[in-house]
């Protein structure tokens, strides 16, 4: 076994697929993790596959044990700088719950409202910078805005706007500061959100555009059969509240999420891989939601997914850039009501008593279902607490996409190049919007030939 | 003039940023502090004519060390990236020239001051020669800024006059 650089042939005779290939990606450390995939190849057939997450444990759950209750808020937004407010969400509505605390109906317009421009600017931010260049063949979203400078301008553009609806209702864009346990510190005039309005008819054009270009992309023959998991609501796409359903009749209370959902340890990574109970992997994000729920799409989304041929299931995971663009569409149409019915609350915030108890809650981070429990003592204290990520639920989910996908592009072309199966194998790993998918714009390849 | 300082204040040596925006705040000079993501970068830079860039930087240069890079109309970034030992930022200040350029929002002069680190450790705090450097350059940038015309064309006073 010898190990070579990428920039060195790979030997002519035998040919690499007849022997085995293994392929390692090494991550240079990133602020929001590190991934790494080893794949192993003999003959047309892994032989092992592993997606490593060796990021050292966050321990976020133990060390919000004796903290306050409210601080939850503000302690878990820290685990994420995309998504922070998804994190704000779930653990307000957990200690909500808990506390049998209702919020009143113009702070969920507003807590809607806010979720909606971190989709935006997630949204604008993965399609854009993170995924489009793997379909266009460029090596990043550099080289791609060279070529497509209105698109990347219009990228740029919308993921401002995101973040400026982040700061009005939040304070600043990253970790906002404004969401609290019953409602919020502050809560904005009307006049301050007409400043956002036509910026958002604009971004609503610009979603459109953008779904219309991403629907054009080369999609690799690849179906699945998922089972899918969202949030669903009566009569909204859901976002903040729901019960969880899944395509195979799953149908629960958040409470119930622990009963049918697992977090298992593997060795390889330190990011806990989360199964659905005696079923295995399932699938969460933008895929999920959409086929569980598109009928509760406004009209201008609705009339997007149908102009971009979109029918559930859609069981492709590459045509999520597709799903993301249609719910960037939303995102937009969904600010623009919000901010027309919105009136300020007569409190920003419920009054509530603190008392001992549990409470779980599901949210839809821009990546996917966001699980909070915590557990509080009688004056306040959380004693226990479980966080599920979205990137945690689908993990398991890439693997098992991975273990598919690769064999299928080698038994197209046998003598693909190592390189070219390490790009489609990154590229099926970004489906999934990834924490870790920035730092896999930015890998190290070697590559191990054994004869 | 616009001084933009970047960092992490919780990540060691990364708060060399922040750290030179308040010790440019106690001299009477203004400054921003951001991430310093490629973002908002962009974001803060559109309009302005002049901006001075500060972070922290590893180059494998002894700690506190002060690196200086002039960039013109986003011209001749690689000079800046080529010295950088290693990045943990996807979208940083390199980024935010390149991507700049293509989208014409570059500034037309830009300097970036990139002081050598030595540790990043969560609440580590400063290493005491990127403390001294940062001091030192924060006294520099508050002479820049004070011998800069005001609107009114008048100079501002310098600090201690």
């Amino acid at each position: 076994m010898n190990t070579t650089p990428p920039s060195v042939t790979p030997p002519a005779v035998p040919p690499p697929r007849a022997g085995a290939v293994k392929i390692y990606v090494e991550t240079i450390a990133r602020v929001e993790g590190e991934g790494a995939l080893h794949v192993k190849l003999k003959g047309g057939h892994i032989q092992d596959l592993r997606l490593e997450i060796p990021e050292p444990p966050r321990l976020f759950e133990s060390f919000l044990r004796g903290r306050r209750a409210e601080e939850a808020v503000d302690i878990t937004a820290r685990i994420c700088g995309i998504c922070p407010f998804a994190y704000q969400m779930s653990a307000a509505h957990a200690i909500e719950r808990a506390w049998g605390i209702s919020i009143d109906p113009q702070v969920r317009l507003l807590r809607r409202l806010f979720y909606c421009g971190e989709w935006i600017e997630s949204h604008a931010l993965h399609i854009y910078f993170l995924h489009a260049p793997d379909f266009l063949g460029f090596q990043d979203a550099f080289e791609m805005a060279a070529k497509f400078r209105p698109e990347v301008e219009r990228a740029l553009r919308l993921k401002k706007l995101g973040n400026t609806i982040m700061r009005v209702l939040g304070g600043r864009e990253i970790h906002p500061v404004s969401a609290r346990v019953g409602g919020f510190y502050r809560v904005p005039a009307k006049r301050d959100l007409q400043p956002l309005v036509d910026e958002l008819k604009w971004a609503l054009e610009a979603s459109c555009e953008t779904a219309r270009l991403v629907k054009t992309l080369p999609f690799p023959d690849f179906q699945q059969d998922y089972e899918f998991v969202s949030l669903s609501h009566p009569d909204e796409y859901p976002l903040n509240e729901g019960r969880v359903v899944s395509s195979l009749g799953l149908d629960i209370d958040t409470a119930e999420f622990e009963d049918n959902f697992l977090e298992q340890h593997v060795r390889h990574s330190n990011a806990l891989h989360s199964v659905l109970r005696e079923r295995g992997s399932y699938h969460v994000g933008p895929l999920a939601r959409f086929n569980l729920n598109c009928e509760k799409l406004p009209p201008v989304a609705r009339e997007t997914a149908r102009e971009c041929g979109l029918e559930p299931p859609v069981r492709n995971p590459f045509r999520s850039i597709i799903v993301r663009a249609v719910e960037l569409v939303f995102a937009c149409e969904e600010s623009l009501r919000l901010i027309a019915e919105y009136e300020p609350p007569a409190q920003p915030c419920a009054k509530y008593e603190r008392r001992a108890g549990t409470g779980m809650a599901v949210t839809e981070a821009p990546r996917g279902l966001l699980y909070h429990r915590y557990t509080i003592d009688e004056t306040g204290l959380i004693l226990a607490s479980k966080i599920v990520p979205p990137t945690a639920q689908n993990l398991k989910r890439i693997e098992d996409d991975l273990w598919r996908y690769l064999p299928q592009i080698i038994s197209e072309r046998w003598d693909a190049p190592v390189e070219e199966i390490t790009w489609r194998a990154e590229q099926a790993i970004r489906n999934y919007d990834p924490c870790i998918s920035c730092a896999t714009h930015f890998l190290k390849v070697r590559v191990t030939h054994e004869e | 003039m616009l001084i933009l300082c970047c960092g992490n204040a919780d990540r060691g040596d990364d708060g060399a940023g922040p750290a030179c925006a308040d010790a440019l705040r106690m001299l009477h000079a203004q400054a921003k502090c951001l991430p310093g993501d490629a973002f908002s970068l962009l974001d803060a830079w559109t309009g302005h004519a002049k901006v001075i860039i500060v972070d922290a930087i590893v180059t494998g240069a002894a700690p506190g060390t002060l690196h200086r890079f002039e960039i013109k109309n986003g011209e001749n970034v690689e000079q800046f990236e080529k010295r950088l030992g290693s990045s943990s930022h996807g979208f940083g200040i390199a980024e935010a020239f390149r991507l700049g350029k293509l989208t014409k929002n570059v500034p037309p002069e830009a300097v970036i001051y990139g002081i050598e680190a030595a540790s990043f450790e969560w609440g580590g705090g400063l290493s005491p020669e990127v403390h001294g450097a940062v001091q030192q350059l924060a006294s520099t940038l508050a002479r820049e800024v004070a011998a800069q015309p005001d609107s009114t064309g008048q100079h501002r006073l310098s600090m201690g006059s």
